[in-house]
């Protein structure tokens, strides 16, 4: 990398040729003022908001799309150059309807109304043109309108470049242009938008926003706290943005070294702008109905039930969910409970057998030149691994092979994609012919790899790579934490009707913690729910309410992820940490100290 | 804009309009080359006159291209059409001597006569109404084109006669 120097604003600035201006500056410490560059995508140059002057000459060139030369001077700022950013800003807020007190990025959260003040903009001096233009709030969890859209294509570089999508374009030409979802349809009938949100986070105005943060008076008045999401093994950094206990929003952490900044739609939305109805106190089961009852009540009642039991006879089914702590509280109750077991995806017992976990699998993954996702669904439930992969393919031309009974959007991305797995030699001379000299390989395999089929499919493509560079075999489990839960000495179960009946069972609890769906996905299998029925006790800790709790006898409050505190360790193996954003909802209370206390 | 013709012996297409097989293969020319967009949106347009969501789909789908690209490029250029469009496209030159003879009176007329404004189509589907700039007939301004003809010397006054005789020759 070549070294070059230049002068910015009389001062000595060093980078690397092949930078920009803007680029030198900020790393400099030198401010300029942006609006539709954005770090990390490519340079659109369209706002002329980043002007400077080169080496004395008039012209004024965007500094976010000029790559710096070495020797050269360059001025940011003077009067002429304030002059025309203001006569920018006065266009901008001209062209479309900016009413910004009804605009939900009003007072502070908007980079345009925020440039209009610094640069003490009181009166236009451009006719407004006042354009009649829809607003899309078609969306799931966001808005689009279009009369606050200053055509900066953030969220249509975001869209394209991090989620690998590109759902948004602009359409039409000169003044007409508009943003336009797909074949200028809406958001709520796209059928590429994966509700990923990066959009919203990338836009600089009230265009794209959040529908259940908006009105909630501006973020730069919120709590932030940094955290990390629980919903799959990926372990993304959030930061939650919090209003008197209450959640406002919740964005990607840009310095997380997971998913710098990315999200998917159930980290950015689901465990928040979703109602879910919440336990709140322990429940007791008087006369066929659930009543609430103190926590006192609620411990006698369970060991009243259950503390003459022998240990054989008590079981304890918990959630992959569960944090590093809970796993060492469970460790520890081997010896009161006879058997104890983690509830997983079908197929997943056999992953969690041996927890493998690859260093910095995510980054081979997002520099991989070949992918083979093999009995895994990165698009259904790890989003921000889909993303890499289809960066990989689309911006990197990396080449892609799917292996995988059920169908995904990553299907149209692939060289090839198979849903049943087949043995014909043919078949495999082909997969051999388009992975061929691939120097950085990634096989991702999911709980589906597991099956004799899938097995044998791995083989094979190992096999494939004998005479070249070996893939870097990544296993993602369906379930956040089970391999680091299983390493801890939990068995997995896959399957649940059997492991219920495998033992002198006679009373079951149910550790669901805050899985969104209250742990009902174990009643998935109707066996599951008659061999309940038969126990003559079942006792459910969980946070949201579900068919589970229906068939308990005991229900017992848990605390979500946003009240948690403790550590999970992703697919990586990195020891991740969660923070408490809230104090806990009613009488909810911390797993651990839960289980601690009914087996106490 | 000159009939389209369907190349015999195209192998069968699925969807039953051979006009897709046609398609196909000009994609397969174009060895499905995303530069090659533009190109292969023109001949869509050619065969089916104009591009309806279902076509850009479909080009969308098997050029592996995101949909919105599509539509943003299709939507760029005023020559492409993502509504139906007459049979015969007519086209009211507003260049600079076109101008001066009273062109913006004649698109004026010519709307009226039609019952149409601007890129719109009669109800018949026959005809949709067009502005371009200088067609290279100067010496005939104000100039029209209907379909491949070329009208000339056509003042706004002479607009009705144009419309009960020249126009009725298309119908
Ligand atoms: S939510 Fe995500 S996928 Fe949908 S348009 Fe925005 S960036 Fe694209
Ligand atoms: S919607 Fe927002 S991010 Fe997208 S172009 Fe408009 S202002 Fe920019
Ligand atoms: S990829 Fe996984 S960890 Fe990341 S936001 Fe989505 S669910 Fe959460
Ligand atoms: S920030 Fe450089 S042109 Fe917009
Ligand atoms: S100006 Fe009309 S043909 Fe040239």
């Amino acid at each position: 990398m070549n070294k070059i120097t230049l002068t910015i604003d009389g001062k000595q600035c060093t980078g690397t040729a092949g930078q920009t201006i803007l680029e030198i500056a900020h790393a400099n410490g030198i401010a300029i003022p942006t609006l539709c560059y954005m770090k990390n995508l490519s340079p659109w140059g369209g706002c002329r908001m980043c002007i400077v002057e080169i080496g004395g000459s008039p012209k004024a060139v965007p500094s976010c799309a000029t790559p710096a030369t070495d020797g050269s001077t360059v001025v940011t700022q003077n009067d002429r150059l304030t002059h025309l950013r203001k006569l920018t800003l006065e266009l901008l807020f001209s062209e479309r309807n900016h009413i910004c007190p009804i605009c939900p990025m009003n007072k502070g959260d908007c980079d345009l109304q925020q440039n209009g003040y610094k640069f003490g903009i009181d009166a236009i001096r451009y006719p407004y043109l006042y354009p009649t233009l829809p607003v899309d709030l078609t969306g799931k969890f966001l808005g689009l309108d279009h009369n606050r859209c200053i055509l900066c294509t953030r969220c249509v570089r975001t869209c394209d470049e991090v989620e690998g999508v590109h759902t948004l374009d602009i359409g039409n030409r000169g003044v007409k242009n508009q943003i336009v979802v797909d074949l200028n349809t809406t958001f709520g009938t796209s059928t590429t938008c994966t509700n990923c949100g990066a959009c919203v986070s990338a836009c600089p105005t009230g265009a794209l926003f959040d529908k259940n943060a908006a009105f909630h008076g501006p973020l730069t008045k919120c709590r932030q706290v940094r955290t990390t999401c629980t919903e799959c093994a990926v372990g993304c950094g959030l930061v939650v943005y919090t209003k008197e206990n209450r959640i406002v929003d919740v964005f990607g952490d840009n310095d997380s070294p997971v998913n710098h900044g990315h999200l998917c739609s159930r980290g950015r939305y689901e465990t928040w702008a979703v109602k879910r109805n919440r336990i709140t106190t322990p429940l007791v089961r008087k006369n066929g109905q659930l009543v609430p009852v103190s926590w006192d009540e609620a411990l006698q009642t369970i060991r009243k039930e259950t503390g003459k039991m022998l240990t054989q006879n008590k079981g304890l089914l918990v959630s992959g969910k569960l944090t590093n702590e809970v796993a060492g509280t469970l460790a520890h109750l081997q010896s009161q409970v006879g058997h104890i077991g983690m509830y997983v995806a079908e197929h997943e017992a056999a992953l969690c057998s041996e927890p493998v976990f690859t260093g910095d699998a995510f980054q081979r993954i997002t520099d991989a030149d070949a992918i083979i996702v093999l009995g895994a669904e990165p698009s259904r439930l790890q989003g921000v691994v889909a993303a890499r992969i289809r960066t990989a393919v689309r911006k990197r031309g990396a080449k892609l092979v799917i292996l995988n009974a059920r169908t995904s959007d990553l299907d149209s991305y692939a060289d090839i994609v198979a849903h049943v797995v087949s043995v014909e030699r043919a078949f495999w001379k082909r997969v051999g012919e388009t992975l061929q000299g691939a120097q950085r390989p990634v096989l991702l395999y999911g709980p589906n790899a597991m099956t004799p089929l899938g097995i044998t499919a791995m083989e094979k493509l190992i096999k494939l790579f004998e005479n070249g560079n070996g893939p870097a075999v990544v296993g993602i489990p369906t379930t956040t934490n089970a391999l680091a839960l299983a390493g801890a000495g939990i068995a997995a179960v896959d399957n649940v009707a059997q492991w219920l009946t495998s033992g002198p069972l006679r009373a079951v609890h149910i550790v669901a913690a805050d899985e969104t769906d209250g742990g009902a996905k174990i009643l998935r299998d109707r066996e599951v729910v008659g061999l309940l029925k038969g126990f003559n006790y079942v006792v459910v800790q969980a946070a949201y309410e579900s068919r589970l709790t229906e068939l308990a006898q005991v229900v017992l409050p848990s605390l979500v992820w946003s009240e948690k505190s403790g550590t999970v360790t992703n697919f990586e193996g990195r020891e991740l940490l969660l923070r408490p954003v809230m104090p806990p909802r009613g009488q909810a209370r911390d797993d651990k100290m839960i289980l601690e206390s009914v087996f106490a | 804009m000159s009939h389209p013709q369907i190349a015999p012996n195209l192998p069968y297409h699925p969807s039953g309009d051979q006009r897709f097989a046609q398609l196909d293969q000009t994609m397969a020319y174009y060895k499905h080359e995303p530069t090659a967009l533009i190109q292969i949106l023109h001949a869509a347009q050619h065969s089916f006159g104009y591009l309806a969501p279902d076509v850009l789909r479909y080009i969308a789908t098997a050029m592996k291209l995101p949909l919105a690209h599509v539509y943003g490029v299709t939507t760029f250029y005023n020559f492409f059409s993502i509504v139906p469009r007459g049979k015969y496209q007519i086209m009211v030159c507003t260049g600079t001597t076109c101008h001066v003879r009273g062109a913006a009176t004649v698109v004026e007329r010519l709307g009226q006569q039609l019952g149409v404004k601007e890129h719109e189509t009669t109800k018949d589907g026959l005809f949709s109404l067009h502005t371009a700039r200088c067609i290279g007939a100067c010496a005939l301004a104000p100039a029209i084109t209907v379909g491949d003809d070329v009208y000339g010397k056509l003042t706004p006054d002479k607009v009705p006669k144009f419309c009960q005789k020249d126009l009725k020759k298309y119908a």
